[in-house]
């Protein structure tokens, strides 16, 4: 960065308008989130036991890509126009609009990238971001119950594997005498996005460009959170008629060891992945 | 240099505002009305009298209802738009029940999962840019009547997602 681009008279460079708008965004994100955290000590404690690690890490590497991105001169009308139509879109008062803002600042960094991996790349945290906060539950809650079905086929599965099955049909599933019905929140595909996040961020983190194998790391990671969700399932089912244990696993101590091992997964498959270099 | 200057100005007011903002429209009267209250208020309204209200696991309700001119009890379900109640419903449910489907402004006597989601995704736009968002858009009501009657066909089910206030019921 030369002396002229950082003296407070200087022009404004394109990095520091990325630097503005990515603050704008960080700015609204976590404003919300002390809104919504605040919101739920009241209601719901336990839920403070799930701090959203990957959000902050997709963050944390948003602003180190934009940090290590070409340094291309000053802004020019057409970055500003788009830069300044996502910073607007953060000051709509709906909980989702960070999520919009961040739709279209990933449309920015595209739009803008001029060849830089690096751009890119934030383009791509960005819009994984938006997916995690909004379009992934947007369409979970289409296709969800067809989802809740295909979870319902695994649990029954493994626990007729095992001898514990009585029955199951749509989203409920008997053993031991008692039902469980599977819903949203415990659907083994509700993390997918959370675990896709994760995954992007460790990447980017470690390189900007793309390579073969990060497709068949994705796969892991979706292929991980599937089967940690499924076996806090299968547990949840055999422990049902249990009320103190299904509580455990449901929504206590238990609930919280399958979220830190399937955090480690992600984060262990992710570096692994990142860090392995095919091209 | 002195429209980079105006610029970092703009930049700074929109950062400022970005923190204070949610905090602004968080801070304004919420509506502390719980669905279950929400729907008891409609009822009460229609006239109709709450005779048991059965809780699921995952947050749904189904309240049983007598009206005058109903031949039977009216079964009132605060379902998930994702329909994943919807196998717990239709086990509980007396076989025969004309039913109704409502999600905000819309009506539908079949279930739609297409409309339904449509209908769902333009209440999660509005909610975007309305400074009151409309609350329980994750839920819509399902009613079941022994036969087409009148009394449940008539209940304004808008205070359901309404933002404003709604006064709590008087005695029935």
């Amino acid at each position: 960065m030369t002396t002229q681009s950082v003296s407070s008279g200087a022009r404004l460079t394109r990095r520091e308008l990325d630097f503005w708008l990515t603050g704008i965004l960080l700015a609204r994100w976590l404003s919300g989130s002390l809104l919504e955290l605040g919101r739920r000590v009241s209601v719901e404690l336990d839920r403070l036991a799930h701090p959203n690690l990957f959000q902050l890490l997709a963050w944390f590497a948003l602003f180190r890509l934009i940090g290590q991105s070409r340094e291309s001169g000053a802004v020019r009308p057409g970055d500003i126009v788009a830069a300044g139509l996502c910073a607007i879109s953060v000051l709509a008062p709906g909980d989702n609009a960070i999520w919009i803002a961040c739709t279209l600042g990933s449309c920015y960094f595209i739009l803008t990238r001029d060849g830089d991996p690096y751009r890119s790349s934030a383009a791509t945290i960005l819009i994984a971001l938006a997916t995690n906060g909004l379009w992934g539950p947007t369409l979970f809650r289409y296709v969800g119950y067809e989802l809740l079905k295909l979870d319902t086929l695994i649990v029954a599965t493994m626990l007729a594997v095992t001898g514990h099955l009585q029955s199951w049909y749509a989203n409920v599933v008997t053993s031991g005498g008692s039902s469980v019905e599977i819903f949203e929140g415990c659907s083994s595909f509700h993390n997918i996005s959370l675990a896709l996040l994760g995954w992007v961020s460790f990447t980017k983190l470690a390189r900007p460009r793309w390579q073969r194998s990060d497709a068949a790391v994705a796969g892991l990671c979706v292929a991980a959170t599937l089967a940690w969700n499924s076996l806090r399932l299968y547990i949840l089912a055999i422990v049902s008629g249990d009320k103190a244990a299904f509580v455990f696993w449901h929504s206590g101590t238990g609930a919280r060891i399958f979220g830190a091992a399937l955090a480690f997964t992600i984060a262990a498959v992710s570096v692994a992945g990142a860090n392995r270099r095919t091209q | 240099m002195r429209i980079s200057s105006a610029l970092r100005a703009v930049l700074a007011a929109i950062l400022v505002a970005a923190i204070v903002l949610p905090g602004v429209f968080a801070s304004r009267p919420q509506t502390p009305l719980s669905t279950r209250k929400r729907i008891s208020n409609v009822l009460h309204a229609g006239n109709g009298r709450i005779l048991l209200i059965t809780t699921l696991d995952s947050g749904s309700e189904i309240f049983h209802v007598s009206f005058g001119g109903c031949a039977a009890t009216v079964e009132i379900f605060a379902a998930s738009t994702t329909l994943e109640d919807q196998p717990y419903f239709e086990r509980v449910l007396s076989p025969g029940r004309v039913r109704s489907y409502i999600y905000v402004g819309d009506t539908w006597t079949a279930l739609n999962h297409n409309e339904l989601w449509g209908a769902y995704l333009t209440a999660l736009v509005r909610n975007v840019f309305r400074p009151e968002p409309l609350v329980n858009i994750d839920r819509m009501i399902e009613t079941a009547s022994p036969a087409p009657c009148k009394a449940v066909a008539s209940l304004d089910w808008g205070p359901v997602w309404d933002p404003a206030p709604v006064a709590a019921p008087g005695p029935k």
